[in-house]
């Protein structure tokens, strides 16, 4: 892809988020020009477990509740993916979609579509980044949800700044 | 702590009752077992109504039509786990010597299409999140990268149980499917195709439990005892492990320990087969195999009727059906038919001790049922 097709891509990306509310408040960053965001998930201040999602009373671990919000790290790593050919009720975006379990930092699992790549060339182990997408919040596509999810981790891509809240 | 017995067991047809009511097929499965237990409905001191989706208080919706007695009716919701729960907690009652004669009845009427579980206002339902065979078809995706299980060993579970279910008057699809027809069918999520989904089914299967001085004066017959259960529920992928089934495996263990019984003794066993991936995986966790030799013993025919150990001899929820509230109840009731010798052409030879695993989401149940006498 040319430096420019990947430029008009992303504006594309940008204009198409920018139209719509996320789909759970406080879940991640605003978006910076390129759609990428950082997943806000919850740190236990005991015993350092952080997990996604947030808004929970105690640790998953220790059950303590001294929690806070932390912003998680922006790349992560598929640790397996299905392609789903049957859209469940109550989804009205593109089928087939890709639906992958991905580790963050190691710690951190989160359940979320990967987007951006044909959905039969997705790997177990494909290094992503977070981003925004946007899906359709009914079937007659009149409101969009700005949705968390994870993309292809370009070749030199560098750490994004940390952002706030969306 | 004494014992709980089984001494009755009934059981519908499982199939699309269009012109039943979810309560008739109830009432049906309540009065088979009572019949098969030789009692009336009088000696009965409460009723476990097990069911998921069927409205606020059904179970004293049921009860009218079987008799309306006055005694407490407890509904049980957890999932596709409730039928298990609820003979789980029955037991527990009457161990502890609360009850004499309770029964538990599990029964569902479904709607057609994939199941819908979540709350409308979950951002997981826009998100395309909330497809139940996902997390199954995860969990076979990391199995087959981790210990190169194949398409072809899922696929099997299917066939196998569709064999079995040839035997059993009761299942919904009592006919054989070829390796390739489950391979061909739509695929749903990778790599689960249609063929490897349960359906969704109308049924009810109720059982009789008694304690242990009423079996002295009603006679021991053909009951068969409860052993032992483990209840275990997860709700965090990232808290516990859900490439393995692991709540199962804490059932199971939990179940044994109480028990004093091995993996190995097991003769038979009923398994949530959901989707085939989760009869291979519940493989490993029950300790029937080792971890990630689920597919080597789909390849040895070990579950089959006839096998090592045969699982879901009924058809399982593949092909037997699954009503929701009634497939915990169901697999007890076909447990009690195999520990009876009573299975006919599906029969396990000689089964002494039988196992049933009920999952729902996401609680996992596990009773452990041995011959009496």
């Amino acid at each position: 892809m040319t430096a420019i097709a990947q430029q008009d891509g992303a504006a594309a990306a940008l204009a198409a988020v920018e139209r719509g509310a996320p789909v759970a408040a406080g879940a991640f960053t605003r978006p910076n020009d390129q759609g990428a965001i950082r997943l806000i998930g919850q740190r236990c201040r005991d015993c350092g477990a952080r997990f996604f999602p947030g808004g929970r009373a105690s640790c998953i671990r220790c059950y303590g509740a001294g929690l806070e919000a932390v912003e998680l790290d922006d790349t992560g790593t598929v640790d397996c993916f299905t392609v789903v050919r049957q859209a469940p009720k109550g989804y009205h975006g593109p089928v087939p979609y890709v639906i992958g379990n991905v580790v963050l930092g190691g710690d951190v699992w989160v359940l979320a579509q990967l987007v951006g790549k044909d959905p039969e060339a997705w790997r177990c182990g494909e290094p992503v980044v977070a981003c925004a997408f946007p899906l359709p919040r009914d079937a007659e596509h009149r409101g969009v949800a700005l949705c968390y999810g994870f993309r292809p981790l370009a070749p030199g891509q560098g750490r994004l700044a940390a952002g706030r809240a969306a | 702590m004494s014992h709980a017995y089984i001494i009755g067991a009934g059981i519908t047809k499982f199939a699309h009752h269009e012109d039943r009511s979810v309560e008739s097929l109830a009432a049906e499965a309540i009065v088979m077992a009572l019949a098969d237990a030789g009692i009336g409905w009088g000696r009965v001191e409460q009723l476990y109504a097990a069911h998921v989706k069927q409205g606020v208080a059904a179970g004293q919706r049921v009860i009218k039509q079987v008799g309306p007695s006055g005694i407490p009716v407890l509904n049980v919701e957890n999932c596709a786990a409730a039928g298990s729960t609820a003979v789980r907690e029955a037991s527990l009652a009457v161990r502890a010597g609360e009850f004499d004669v309770v029964v538990v009845a599990g029964f569902e009427k479904m709607e057609p299409g994939l199941l819908s579980v979540f709350p409308a206002a979950d951002p997981r339902v826009v998100m395309g999140m909330t497809v139940l065979p996902m997390r199954f078809a995860l969990m076979g995706a990391k199995h087959m990268h981790e210990y190169g299980t194949t398409i072809e060993q899922f696929a099997r579970i299917s066939v196998k149980n569709h064999e079995h279910a040839v035997h059993n008057p009761n299942a919904q699809y009592p006919k054989c499917v070829s390796l390739q027809q489950v391979l061909e069918s739509r695929m749903i999520c990778d790599p689960i195709t249609v063929l490897q989904c349960s359906p969704t089914s109308d049924g009810a299967a109720a059982v009789v439990i008694c304690s242990e001085s009423f079996l002295r004066k009603h006679g021991a017959g053909r009951a068969v005892r409860v052993v032992a259960s483990g209840l275990t529920s997860d709700s965090d992928e990232q808290a516990h492990n859900v490439h393995t089934l692991e709540l199962m495996e804490r059932a199971s263990r939990h179940a044994y320990e109480r028990a004093g019984v091995a993996p190995e003794d097991v003769d038979v066993a009923e398994t949530h087969d959901c989707f085939t991936v989760s009869e291979v995986i519940s493989y490993e966790a029950l300790g029937l195999c080792a971890k990630g030799d689920g597919g080597r013993l789909v390849d040895e025919r070990a579950t089959w009727i006839g096998g090592r150990i045969p699982v879901n001899p009924s058809g399982g929820l593949l092909a037997r059906g699954h009503p929701l509230g009634a497939t915990g109840v169901a697999q007890i009731c076909e447990l009690v038919t195999q520990l009876r010798g009573e299975a006919g052409a599906r029969q396990v030879e000689g089964a002494r001790i039988g196992l049933a695993a009920n999952t729902g989401m996401w609680s996992c149940c596990v009773t452990l049922l041995a011959k009496a006498g």
